[in-house]
């Protein structure tokens, strides 16, 4: 990435700030291709047992992108706020593509039954698609998800992000996990 | 499946309490608080059986699901590993953040491998500034040589034009972590963080500022060497290179404001000042075991608002059991006696808002901590923090009255200019000027009122105190007498703010336990008020006479109060108005009246309307649901019902801890009360921990000679009784009875009967036992007066009498009061219960001693029986 990406992606995150909607369109692909390469960088890591942790791939990402002489706290948690979301689109579509490659026809997986659940591996396409639904019930719950699981962001952050409390945030994380988990649960026994 | 907002709000709700309940009673429990709406139950267990299998299944991020079977749909990025770099292998990766990657790399040449550790920036990040901030930092490191800093070694560009540092190799831990692990008295720790001064020390003399000092930058390698690290945000003073400053590379370090001091979270100036801050941080948590200010409850605008403008409570407030285990005390109690005073003071200073007031350099702070090790009289105390410390309190205390006394001057001012303004409009529009002044009036009254009542409010401890105790207790007692003053003297003609103000000022004195004062305010209050015939002024008479209720249940007036309290709530009940905060306070306070009489189950539905009525104003993470919440527990204590005590105590507890930047004297109640329920379970160790905590909360709220200290001091000798230590419990008893004595307590009090009580035991257990007579006689004597004739307290002090009959070979005149008490005690609690089963052991201890073996047999059979 060249250096004036830098200026660019701080540049975006203050329009958004100041009411530009439209440079979230400008912001993503930047965003998106940043987090790839973190990913890639992760995945080689575990490759050799090495220790990058997938939480923070979001923070990496913001260290490159934005300018951090001026980066501010508000910038920062709008970034992780928008990254998070950008990771949930890599994570969704990569594990479509893997379905469709896999099942050839998009077929969506199930869970596993035989598995035990540390094992499991979550349809993540199942996922978005309960996170959707989710968004109907209570939209606040659905944000937490998407920070803490595909951002990989801690209680804290995610606070950090929503401005609003970390107990706040466990209580939404606890009860959306439930919800989640029910949702995937059931939609495997109609299925 | 659609849920509409207002009933999923319902099951958020019903779900989140349900997970403070035990599993097994967790179904009840949403039966009960789903409240017969059956869609709100079903999808409550529905999702509480959803979690139980959910197995943490989102735990792991998205991330952490992909393998390396899908590294094929992400190209590779750079990375130094396996790569050599200068004369250097890279082996494997450290840590990465900030703005680079660390690596471990070893010597290629070097026979010996000397292991060092390589910085780099992010690959796709070298944009002008940053490279500019990686050769600042290389130019900054050069520029120190410090056994207790980690040394640049070396530093260059990759073949690919890659900038990287070498570094020396630290293989240590945290110093937080480090000291906690080797449970690390206090002594020890204040050596090693002096380590930690002279680094910093030195990088100031070398004209640079750290700005990020945090336990994870101080690491302590093996043999106890300090190594600080990382100067990646450091600054060289008198540089303007950096224009931008401090919060905007805070901004990089988001969950380390722990840390930061007042004018990083304000992006003010960054001078070493700044450095001495975080380091009163590190200290404070070294010595505590926490930050001044926790993370975790608090939103990041809140944790700058706190950081920036409250006071940090004292280090020796916030110990713990845990803090306690990890310095090897055994008690908080211990620890906090060492922080007291000394270390205390040199923190504070240390955190001081104000960068000039703190310590002016690294070196005196130093400095300080090196004369309270060589137990040489510290500086900072006498001669210079508590001499400024009282100036300033002083200075301080009589601002505060001024500012109060003047505030009376300016409502008497302001309504007199009112009045005249009046006089003169008069003679132009009567009607209309009149209504309109009389409406600025009110408005200028009512303004000016309530800036006075925060003022005297101050003074009370139970509404903020941590900041008042230093005002003390004089300081404090003489604003209040001033205000009391100038309201009698200027206020005559405005009966109503005179009132407010009166009833302020009589909730504050009856708070710091001055009676007769508080009760000459608080019924001056409801007379004026009931002048006033209105709702309004019918709401203020209730809130009055629920005051007033209070201050006589305080000391002991427990029929008065009860009467006054059933005025309030019928007063109350005629308005319609049974789920306002007023009613629940009343409510409450009523609930407790009833308690002390020994009337539980009047008490009961007037707590649980408490709750109910707070629960329905959305005010249950406040301190006054957990102090509600204690009294039920309190209620279920009385009932016998131990267990269900202990948890309903256990959450009022951590209802308090929830409670954002406030502690509240009456968690000292619930820790007492908790800390009694243990010594009943015999768990002593903890009951003599949370009795000590009861202690120090009320010592630090409300100064050591309130009345509630020498509950705390009664209790801590119960607890010191029950667990065989007689002896040490005489010297809380003589020190509760002496605050007791100085507070002029009726002879009748139940405080009092507490004391003889405990005295009593305590003196059996030492075998005194002409004293131990006289003591419970007097108990006995004021419990069969003050309390209903079979209450279990009274019963409780018959035993103890009983047992101390059966020690003086009187068996015939034991027997009858024994059993009387265990037939008393049965009643109250069942066979079961503690306390009955202490009887028990009393009245085999009796009969053995009778030698009617085959009664004490068949007690025992009984005994056994039950078990």
């Amino acid at each position: 990435m060249a250096p004036e990406d830098s200026q660019d992606v701080t540049s975006l995150l203050l329009d958004l700030q100041h009411g530009r909607p439209e440079a979230m369109d400008d912001l993503i692909p930047l965003v998106y291709s940043q987090l790839r390469t973190l990913a890639a960088s992760y995945l080689r890591n575990e490759q050799r047992q090495h220790t990058l942790q997938p939480t923070a791939l979001v923070h990496e990402a913001f260290l490159r992108l934005v300018d951090q002489r001026t980066a501010t706290w508000q910038n920062r948690a709008h970034f992780l706020g928008v990254a998070a979301q950008v990771m949930r689109r890599i994570l969704v579509d990569h594990a479509r593509r893997r379905t469709a490659g896999k099942r050839g026809g998009g077929k969506i997986v199930t869970l596993d039954e035989e598995l035990t659940p540390q094992a499991e591996r979550l349809d993540l396409v199942r996922v978005d698609e309960a996170l959707d639904e989710l968004k109907a019930v209570d939209e606040r719950q659905a944000r937490v998800v998407e920070l803490r699981y595909f951002g990989g962001l801690s209680i804290e952050e995610t606070a950090q992000v929503l401005d609003v409390s970390p107990a706040t945030v466990k209580r939404d994380w606890v009860l959306a996990k439930a919800w989640l988990f029910r949702a995937l649960r059931d939609g495997q026994d109609t299925s | 499946m659609t849920v509409s907002p207002e009933r999923w709000q319902v099951i958020k709700t019903v779900f989140g309490e349900s997970l403070d309940v035990d599993a097994a009673e967790r179904a009840d429990f949403v039966a009960a608080r789903a409240g017969g709406d059956r869609e709100v139950e079903r999808e409550v267990n529905s999702l509480l059986l959803a979690l139980a299998q959910e197995a943490d299944l989102f735990e792991r991020p998205a991330l952490a699901s992909l393998t390396v079977d899908d590294a094929a749909d992400f190209p590779p990025p750079a990375t130094l590993l396996g790569r050599r770099v200068g004369s250097y292998d890279v082996l494997r990766e450290i840590g990465h953040g900030g703005m680079g990657v660390v690596y471990e790399a070893a010597r290629a040449d070097d026979q010996f491998r000397m292991r060092v550790a390589i910085k780099t920036i992010w690959r796709g990040i070298e944009s002008a500034a940053i490279v500019g901030r990686f050769r600042q930092e290389r130019q900054i490191l050069a520029a120190l040589s410090h056994p207790n800093i980690a040394a640049l070694l070396d530093g260059g560009v990759t073949d690919d034009g890659q900038p990287y540092l070498v570094m020396e190799y630290v293989d240590g831990a945290p110093i937080d972590s480090w000291c906690d692990q080797r449970l690390l008295p206090v002594r020890q720790r204040i050596g090693l963080f002096r380590q930690v001064c002279d680094a910093v020390q030195y990088a100031h003399r070398n004209l640079i500022v750290h700005r990020d000092l945090k336990p994870g930058n101080i690491l302590v390698t093996a043999d106890g060497t300090v190594k600080l690290l990382d100067f990646g945000i450091a600054k060289l003073l008198g540089n303007r290179e950096d224009g931008t400053d401090s919060i905007t590379r805070g901004a990089l370090h988001p969950l380390t404001t722990v840390y930061a001091s007042p004018e990083q979270v304000r992006g003010e100036t960054i001078t070493t000042a700044s450095d001495v801050y975080s380091l009163g941080v590190v200290l404070y948590e070294l010595l505590a075991g926490r930050p001044p200010f926790a993370q975790n409850d608090l939103s990041p605008l809140e944790l700058q608002r706190h950081i920036s403008d409250e006071p940090p409570r004292r280090p020796s407030g916030a110990v713990t059991a845990v803090t306690a285990s990890r310095t090897g005390e055994p008690t908080p109690m211990k620890l906090a006696r060492q922080l007291e005073g000394e270390l205390d003071a040199i923190v504070l200073m240390a955190l001081r808002k104000e960068p000039e007031r703190r310590y002016s350099s690294v070196e005196l702070l130093s400095q300080d901590l090196d004369r309270y090790l060589a137990d040489l009289p510290v500086v900072a105390r006498p001669d210079t923090i508590g001499y400024r410390a009282r100036k300033f309190v002083r200075r301080h205390g009589a601002a505060v009255a001024a500012g109060a006394v003047a505030a009376v001057a300016l409502l008497a001012g302001s309504i007199g200019t009112a009045m005249q303004a009046r006089v003169a409009e008069r003679e132009r529009d009567r009607a209309r000027t009149e209504a309109a002044a009389a409406q600025r009036e009110r408005e200028n009254a009512e303004q000016v009122s309530q800036f006075l009542q925060g003022v005297i409010a101050t003074a009370d401890p139970s509404w903020d105190a941590p900041t008042q105790r230093l005002g003390g207790d004089s300081a404090n007692n003489a604003m209040l007498d001033a205000v009391a003053r100038r309201v009698d003297s200027e206020l005559l003609g405005v009966p109503q703010v005179r009132a407010t103000i009166l009833r302020t000022l009589g909730r504050a004195n009856a708070a710091r336990a001055r009676v007769a004062v508080a009760e000459t305010q608080l019924t001056g209050a409801l007379a004026l008020h009931r002048q006033q015939n209105d709702a309004s002024g019918l709401r203020d008479v209730a809130i009055d006479l629920a005051a007033l209720g209070s201050l006589y249940g305080q000391v002991g007036r427990l029929t008065t109060a009860d009467s006054v309290f059933r005025l309030s709530a019928e007063t109350l009940g005629r308005l319609g108005d049974s789920s306002s905060i007023d009613f629940a306070r009343t409510s409450n306070d009523w609930g407790l009246v009833a308690l002390a009489q020994g009337r539980v189950r009047d008490a009961a539905p007037r707590i649980d309307a408490t709750l109910r009525a707070l629960r329905g104003l959305g005010r249950d993470t406040t301190g006054e649901y957990a102090i509600a919440m204690g009294n039920a527990a309190l209620i279920a204590d009385n009932l016998g019902r131990i267990d269900e005590a202990e948890r309903l105590y256990r959450s009022s507890l951590a209802v308090f801890a929830r409670v954002r930047g406030r502690d509240f004297y009456e968690r000292g109640f619930s820790l007492h009360n908790l800390a009694i329920v243990l010594t009943l379970k015999e768990q002593h160790a903890e009951a003599l921990s949370l009795m000590a905590a009861a202690d120090s909360v009320w010592t630090f709220f409300l100064g050591a000679n309130h009345p509630n200290v020498a509950v705390s001091q009664i209790g801590l000798a119960k607890v010191l009784h029950q667990a065989g230590r007689d002896s040490a419990a005489l010297s809380h008893l003589l020190r509760a009875e002496n605050i007791l004595r100085r507070n002029n307590m009726p002879k009748d009090h139940p405080d009092m009967a507490r004391l003889d009580a405990v005295y009593g035991q305590v003196l059996l257990g030492l075998g005194r036992l002409d004293a131990a007579e006289r003591r419970l006689a007097h108990a006995i004597a004021i419990r069969r007066v003050t309390l209903k004739p079979r209450d279990w307290r009274l019963g409780d002090v018959l035993g103890s009498m009983g047992a101390v009959l059966v020690a003086r070979h009187r068996y015939a005149d034991a027997e009858p009061m024994l059993r009387e008490s265990y037939s008393m005690l049965d009643e109250e609690f069942g066979p079961l219960h503690p306390r009955t089963v202490l009887m028990a052991r009393n009245l085999i201890l009796l009969y053995d001693g009778w030698n009617r073996r085959a009664t004490a047999d068949s007690i025992r059979a009984t005994l056994a029986k039950a078990r």
